[in-house]
């Protein structure tokens, strides 16, 4: 029985332990160093187009479902097809441009390292030297 | 329907001409750039986005006299019944970012409308420049933002309904400006504040009521300035708008006048007193103020919209108009319903003189059937579910009964003998919405 507990326990933190962050990330030389949660939010819905340190930013979203999906959930308190919705209106009113969708992570890893001021968002802790971590997003 | 008649030609008239000119300068400006821009550079990778929206879409209604109507702007039958023209839409919107702060988009739109013509299909054709962080200016042809929807109201899925309720939304006339505006927006705490100021004119295209007669309007003087404010799962809106609307002289208006002149005792004065509506409708101005709450928790969907339309002589629909609505997501599904009316504040124009000796009569009825006829005073109670199919796809399917008052049935496609008696429709829609 003892032993049953032990496993249960280990299984809890185990399940812990694989519980994904996501990573808000940026170019290393991007001067700015961390972004708050409201920040990131003004970020995307398009409430700002620059970063805190008045520059303009260029932002990314991911075109993997389920990273997109765990995103726009745990930083923007949404439902997808709320956040759909919400862009759709921004875009055909003219108020804004379409977001920039990357399909892998290799493909944000290439615009960040191109871009000091373009921002995005992984699944996992990014092993690239070229880019930084702004923001941790505890789902 | 707007009928007035041309106006004043004043120096700020010139001026705003002057204007109005330059915003269909940029607006061309806008679409060769945006065609030569990829050329330049040879490539995809310029900074070219193209995105768009699209509904295909049925509704069905069950009075053979009357004709659905999404709003003014489409072909008028009133024999037609079950259509996929109201609500069918594609729209497909170029957008180009240039030096950081630049932006130019272009959106072509079609969609049922009373003639076709490349310049009406074209809703947006701007350049926008921001400056400063939160500051946009926009000049060219941009979406008129009168009301919560206005400027995204041909995107259904960006609604929760198969369309916005027609009681606020179906007798607004201009859908872009050639003009500009500027818009300031800011966050402080947790919530966004958003100023906007526009300016411009337009010449929206519409058909008499029994779709016999094309007229040719034009909103000038448009100007809208609008404040919003989005606090957590709120969102609340205010505006207040006015412009100058003006449409081709009636036809029979030099007759009536004549037989003011002719024709003594009551025929005569009555004749016109008739004219005189049309002519002082010259010049008047038409006043919109909007307000609006909107909740959005993630689960409940919940907003309301009211709205004021007073005019200074102008012959359009004036009254009070909102609506209610209610949505609840669950998994897929959204079940909603609403409810929304249009209370108008005009009487029915109603003939107190016998004309029959005069041979005027039909004169004098169209007339009064021209002047009566853009009188709108209904409600509708709507049940509908959305069905979010797949990522930026949706269907919905949507019951509405609506009671439309007798002599004001401007928000349908209908003949005048029609009018003349009240009655309750069911519409039934159904359709598909998408963005890409």
């Amino acid at each position: 029985m003892n032993i049953f507990y032990v496993l249960l326990v280990m299984l809890f933190l185990f399940t812990g332990f694989c519980r994904a962050d996501i990573y808000v990330v940026t170019h290393r030389d991007n001067p700015v160093q961390a972004l708050s949660h409201d920040q990131l939010r003004d970020l995307y819905l398009a409430r700002s187009q620059s970063l805190p340190n008045g520059e303009g930013a260029t932002i990314y979203e991911s075109g993997e479902a389920d990273l997109r999906a765990r995103f726009i959930l745990s930083a923007l308190s949404m439902r997808e097809r709320q956040f759909d919705a919400y862009w759709a209106r921004l875009v055909f009113a003219g108020r804004v441009l379409p977001l920039k969708t990357v399909d892998q992570e290799s493909e944000l890893m290439s615009h960040l390292s191109n871009n000091t001021h373009a921002i995005g968002y992984t699944d996992g802790l990014p092993e690239s030297d070229s880019v930084k971590t702004l923001l941790v997003i505890n789902e | 329907m707007i009928l007035s008649l041309p106006i004043k030609s004043s120096l700020f008239r010139l001026m705003t001409s002057g204007c109005r000119d330059c915003a269909r300068y940029v607006c061309l400006v806008n679409i060769s750039f945006l065609c030569a821009v990829p050329l330049a550079y040879g490539q995809t990778e310029s900074g070219i986005q193209f995105s768009g929206f699209a509904t295909l879409g049925v509704s069905s209604e069950n009075k053979d006299d009357l004709g659905f109507l999404r709003d003014g702007t489409q072909s008028k039958d009133p024999s037609r019944n079950t259509s996929f023209f109201p609500d069918s839409t594609i729209g497909g919107q170029l957008s180009f970012a240039f030096a950081d702060d630049w932006r130019a988009t272009s959106q072509l739109v079609y969609r049922d409308r009373p003639r076709y013509k490349l310049d009406e299909s074209l809703e947006l054709a701007f350049l926008g420049y921001r400056p400063t962080s939160g500051l946009d200016i926009r000049l060219g042809r941009v979406a008129v933002d009168m009301f919560q929807l206005s400027d995204f109201r041909r995107v259904d899925y960006a609604n929760l309904w198969v369309r916005p309720p027609t009681e606020v939304y179906g007798w607004i006339l201009p859908v872009s400006i050639d003009g500009g505006d500027v818009a300031y927006g800011f966050s402080k705490d947790t919530g966004f504040w958003r100023f906007k100021l526009q300016y411009g004119d337009s010449k929206p295209i519409l058909e008499f009521p029994d779709g016999s007669e094309l007229v040719e309007a034009n909103f000038n003087d448009f100007v809208a300035a609008t404040l919003t404010f989005d606090v957590d799962v709120w969102r609340v809106r205010v505006s207040y708008s006015q412009a100058t609307p003006s449409a081709s002289p009636l036809a029979f208006l030099g007759t009536l006048y004549d037989v003011g002149d002719l024709v003594t005792g009551p025929v005569g004065e009555e004749a016109t007193a008739l004219a005189d509506a049309f002519s002082d409708a010259s010049g008047a101005k038409v006043r919109y103020s909007q307000a609006s709450l909107g909740y959005d928790d993630g689960d409940w969907i919940i907003d309301t919209e009211f709205t004021y339309i007073t005019t200074t002589g102008a012959i359009i629909p004036t009254g009070t108009a909102g609506y209610l609505s209610a949505g609840r997501r669950m998994g897929a599904f959204t079940p909603y319903a609403f409810y929304s009316r249009f209370f108008t504040d005009q009487e029915l124009y109603e003939s107190n003189v016998d004309w029959s000796q005069s041979g005027f009569e039909v004169l004098r009825d169209a007339a009064i059937a021209s002047l009566n006829g853009v009188q709108i005073e209904q409600h509708t109670q709507a049940l509908g579910v959305r069905w979010d199919i797949a990522t930026k796809v949706a269907f919905k399917a949507q019951w509405e009964q609506t009671h439309i008052e007798a002599g004001k049935f401007a928000a349908w496609a209908h003949t005048n003998d029609r009018a003349s008696s009240s009655t309750t429709v069911n519409l039934f829609s159904f359709a598909v919405n998408l963005v890409f």
